[in-house]
C-alpha cells in the first residue's frame, strides 16, 4: 500500500482548500457580518480537518478543529466579528499554510511557539467581544471543556506497517532456529513458547489496519466538488454508515473504482441546474453514499438523483450484438439488463450521446471490483436516478482450513467443506470418485506411502453432468489450522481453481483450493490406479 | 527516468526504477500448482502478496539463476521478477527511447510494462504444461 499516494492527495487537496480560504478571508475582511463567508470558511477548514484526521496529523487537525469552532460562532452570530477576530483566523490560516507542507511537524521553535499561542487564543474566544445577544455568556476567558473517556486512538498507517513488518520478520526467524541438543530441552520449550507468542502477535497486528468509510470518502470529497464545479453542476454528497471500518488495503484498491463511479454520476447522471429545475427537481443534485456491513461483506451503494441510464443504447446492443428480440428484452430483469453496460464490448463511443455515456470505463470498474472478489449491481430509473451497489467480502477474514501437501505444494480446503481426513487408499468401489491431486498436479507418487485422503462433505463438489467427487487424495495432511485469507493477484485468479491465498500463523502461505471449480476444470475424474 | 537494469540469459533489460519498491534477497517463495512454467510461486512480503515470475523462463531461455527478487507494483498488479544478475540503476534521459547503450556497447532493452504484464497475464492459463509464448523481441 502506497502511503506516499495518500500524502500527495492530502497535500494537493489541502492546497486547494487553502487557496480558497485565502480568497474567502478577503471577502470576510470586506464584510465581516456576512455569515455566508464564515459558513464557507467553516466548511473548508472542516474538510482539512477531516483529511488531517484520516492521516493522523494531530497538530493540523487540532488547529483546524479550533478554527472551525471559532468560525461557527461567527456564522451563527453568537459572537460579533471584529477586526481582531479576523486577524486571529488569518493567523490560523498562515499557520496551516506552514504546517501542511511539513505534515504537521512542529520542528521549528518559532512555529511551535506560534502554534500553541494561537491554540490558546482560539480556545479563549475573541477578546473584548460582544456576544450577539448582548449578554455576557462567558465571564472568564476559559471555555469549559468536557472530555470523553478515550475509547480508540488514531494510529499512523506507517507505524502499523512497520509493526507488521517487524512481527513478520520475527515469525520468519523461527526458520533459522539453531538445532538444540537434548540437554537444552528447557531452552527449546522456552523458544517454542516465544515463537508461538510472536505468531499470535502477527495475527492480531494484521487485523489493525482498519479505516472508517467516512475517512475514506473524505479523502476525495474535494475532487468531487471540484469536478462538479467544473461541469457546472450543483452536487452534495450525503454519506451514511460512515463509521463502518474496513481494511486499509481493501479501501486502497477501492479508491479508483469509487472515484470513477462518482465521476460518472456527476458527468452523466446529475443534470445541469436549469435542467433539473425544469424537471421539478431541486437544483442541487444529491449523491448518496451508503455503507452497510453484513456478516463478512461490505456493501457500498452510490446513488444519484440524476437522469438515470437511458435504455435505448443497451437495447440496441442487445439486439445488434447479442441477437435479442423485443420479447427477450422485455423478459429481462433490471439487474441483468443494466449489467450489460459492464460488458467489455459494450461501448458508447459509437452511440451519438444517446446513452448517458456511462458505458465508458464501466467494464474497467467492473474488472477492478471482480479482482477484489466483489460484485457490482446497477439499477436505474430513467429520469429519476441511478444506483450502483458494490458488494465486497471483507478483506481480512480468518477461517479454519485443513492444510495438506501435494509434492512441493501446500494447499488447504476450508474445514467446513470436509467430513473426514485420514490416511489410506479409499476402497476400490469408490476410488474413482476421489480426485487424486498428486496426478492432477503432476507430482511423483510414492507408492509405498499411503496417501492422505480428505473426504468432502456431501453437498459440495457436484459438477453438473459428472459423477460427484467424494474426496481428494494427497500426500501429507498437515492439520486443521486457522488461516487468514488474502486476495491473490490476477494470475492466480485466472487459474480459477483457487478461492484465495491463506496465511498460516507461522507466516507460511497455502493455496486455498476451490474444489467445485477444480472438478469442473479438471474434467473427467482421473483414474486412480494403484502404484505398487 | 531511472532504470533498474538486470541480465537474463546473457541479455540486459531495464525496468522503470520508480515502480520497483524493493529488491529482496532469498525470500521464501511458495509454489502454486496448475500455473504457467514461468510462475515460480507466491511471495508474502510485509503483508502483501507478490507473484514471482522467472524471467529466464518467460523470455525463453533457461530458468533464472539469481537469488534476488525485484518487487514492483504496476497498476494494481504486484509482482516480483527473478533475473540472473541485477545491475545498477541507469538514467534514461530521453523517455521516448526504448534502450540504453552501456559503456561496453551492450544494449539494455527497456521493458514496456503494459505490454509485458499483458503477456504474462494472457499466458497464465490454468493448466501447468503451457509454455509461455516466447516473445520475438522486446520493445
Amino acid at each position: 500500500m502506497d502511503l506516499e499516494k495518500y500524502r500527495q492527495i492530502f497535500l494537493r487537496e489541502s492546497d486547494k482548500y487553502l487557496q480558497e480560504i485565502g480568497s474567502i478571508l478577503i471577502d470576510v475582511e470586506a464584510d465581516p457580518e456576512e455569515t455566508g463567508h464564515w459558513q464557507e470558511l467553516h466548511g473548508k477548514i472542516h474538510s482539512i480537518k477531516g483529511m488531517a484526521r484520516a492521516m493522523s496529523l494531530e497538530s493540523i487537525s487540532r488547529l483546524a478543529h479550533e478554527m472551525e469552532a471559532w468560525c461557527l460562532k461567527f456564522q451563527r452570530k453568537e459572537w460579533k466579528a471584529r477586526e481582531e477576530s479576523i486577524r486571529v483566523v488569518t493567523e490560523g490560516y498562515s499557520l496551516l499554510k506552514a504546517l501542511i507542507p511539513r505534515l504537521g511537524r512542529l520542528d521549528v521553535p518559532e512555529l511551535n511557539t506560534a502554534y500553541y499561542r494561537l491554540l490558546e487564543l482560539l480556545s479563549k474566544g475573541p477578546q473584548g467581544r460582544e456576544p450577539a445577544d448582548g449578554s455576557k455568556r462567558r465571564a472568564d476567558s476559559q471555555t469549559p471543556i468536557s472530555v470523553d473517556p478515550i475509547r480508540s486512538i488514531g494510529v499512523s498507517c506507517s507505524l502499523i506497517e512497520e509493526l507488521l513488518g517487524f512481527s513478520q520478520e520475527l515469525l520468519l526467524m523461527e526458520r533459522s532456529k539453531p538445532a538444540l541438543s537434548p540437554e537444552m530441552a528447557a531452552v527449546q520449550s522456552w523458544v517454542d513458547q516465544y515463537a508461538a507468542l510472536a505468531k499470535g502477535l502477527y495475527f492480531r497486528l494484521a487485523q489493525l489496519r482498519l479505516m472508517s468509510i467516512e475517512e475514506f470518502v473524505d479523502l476525495y470529497r474535494h475532487t468531487i466538488h471540484h469536478q462538479a464545479r467544473q461541469m457546472g453542476r450543483l452536487v452534495r454528497i450525503v454519506l451514511s454508515g460512515g463509521d463502518i471500518k474496513a481494511d486499509v488495503a481493501l479501501l486502497d484498491r477501492l479508491r479508483e473504482p469509487m472515484i470513477h463511479i462518482v465521476r460518472n454520476a456527476i458527468a452523466h447522471g446529475i443534470e445541469a441546474p436549469e435542467e433539473r429545475k425544469a424537471k421539478g427537481k431541486p437544483e442541487q443534485g444529491t449523491i448518496r453514499i451508503e455503507a452497510e456491513s453484513r456478516k463478512e461483506t461490505l456493501v457500498l451503494r452510490i446513488a444519484d438523483d440524476g437522469a438515470g441510464i437511458r435504455r435505448e443504447a443497451i437495447e440496441r446492443y442487445l439486439r445488434e450484438k447479442q441477437g435479442y428480440g423485443d420479447a427477450d428484452i422485455a423478459r429481462m430483469d433490471t439487474k441483468a439488463f443494466f449489467a450489460v453496460i459492464l460488458s467489455s464490448d459494450f461501448s458508447t463511443a459509437s452511440a451519438t450521446d444517446e446513452t448517458a455515456g456511462r458505458g465508458i470505463g464501466m467494464n474497467v470498474i467492473a474488472q477492478a471490483i471482480t479482482y477484489l472478489n466483489g460484485t457490482l449491481d446497477i439499477d436505474s430509473i430513467p429520469g429519476e436516478g441511478t444506483s450502483i451497489a458494490v458488494t465486497l467480502p471483507m478483506s481480512l477474514s480468518v477461517m479454519h482450513a485443513v492444510v495438506f501437501t501435494v509434492g512441493p505444494y501446500r494447499i488447504a480446503v476450508p474445514t467446513s467443506g470436509l467430513d473426514a481426513a485420514s490416511y489410506g487408499l479409499p476402497p476400490d468401489d469408490v476410488r474413482e470418485s476421489f480426485l487424486d491431486l498428486r496426478r492432477l498436479f503432476g507430482v511423483e507418487i510414492n507408492g509405498s506411502q499411503p496417501p492422505g485422503v480428505l473426504k468432502l462433505r456431501s453437498s459440495s463438489a457436484a459438477s453438473p453432468g459428472r459423477r460427484r467427487i467424494q474426496g481428494l487424495m494427497v500426500d501429507t495432511i498437515v492439520g486443521n489450522k486457522p488461516v487468514m485469507i488474502l486476495r491473490p493477484g490476477q494470475l492466480i485468479r485466472n487459474a480459477r481453481i483457487f478461492s484465495g491465498i491463506g496465511v498460516l500463523e507461522s507466516g507460511v502461505l497455502t493455496s486455498m483450493l476451490d474444489v467445485d471449480m477444480l472438478a469442473q476444470v479438471s474434467g473427467q475424474i482421473p483414474e486412480t490406479a494403484m502404484e505398487v | 527516468m531511472d532504470v533498474l537494469t538486470f541480465q537474463v540469459g546473457g541479455e540486459w533489460y531495464g525496468l522503470d526504477a520508480g515502480i520497483v519498491h524493493r529488491v529482496v534477497e532469498e525470500y521464501a517463495v511458495y509454489p502454486v500448482p496448475m500455473m504457467p512454467m514461468f510462475y515460480k510461486g507466491l511471495l508474502f512480503y510485509r503483508g502483501d502478496l507478490y507473484d514471482v515470475i522467472d524471467l529466464g523462463v518467460l523470455l525463453g531461455s533457461k530458468p533464472a539463476t539469481g537469488s534476488r527478487l525485484m518487487l514492483f507494483r504496476w497498476r494494481h498488479h504486484a509482482m516480483a521478477f527473478l533475473a540472473d544478475v541485477i545491475g545498477s540503476i541507469r538514467l534514461l534521459e530521453d523517455r521516448s527511447k526504448d534502450r540504453i547503450v552501456l559503456e561496453t556497447g551492450e544494449i539494455v532493452r527497456i521493458l514496456p510494462m503494459e505490454r509485458w504484464i499483458e503477456r504474462i497475464l494472457n499466458n497464465g492459463h490454468g493448466s501447468g504444461e503451457i509454455q509461455a509464448d516466447l516473445p520475438a523481441g522486446i520493445g
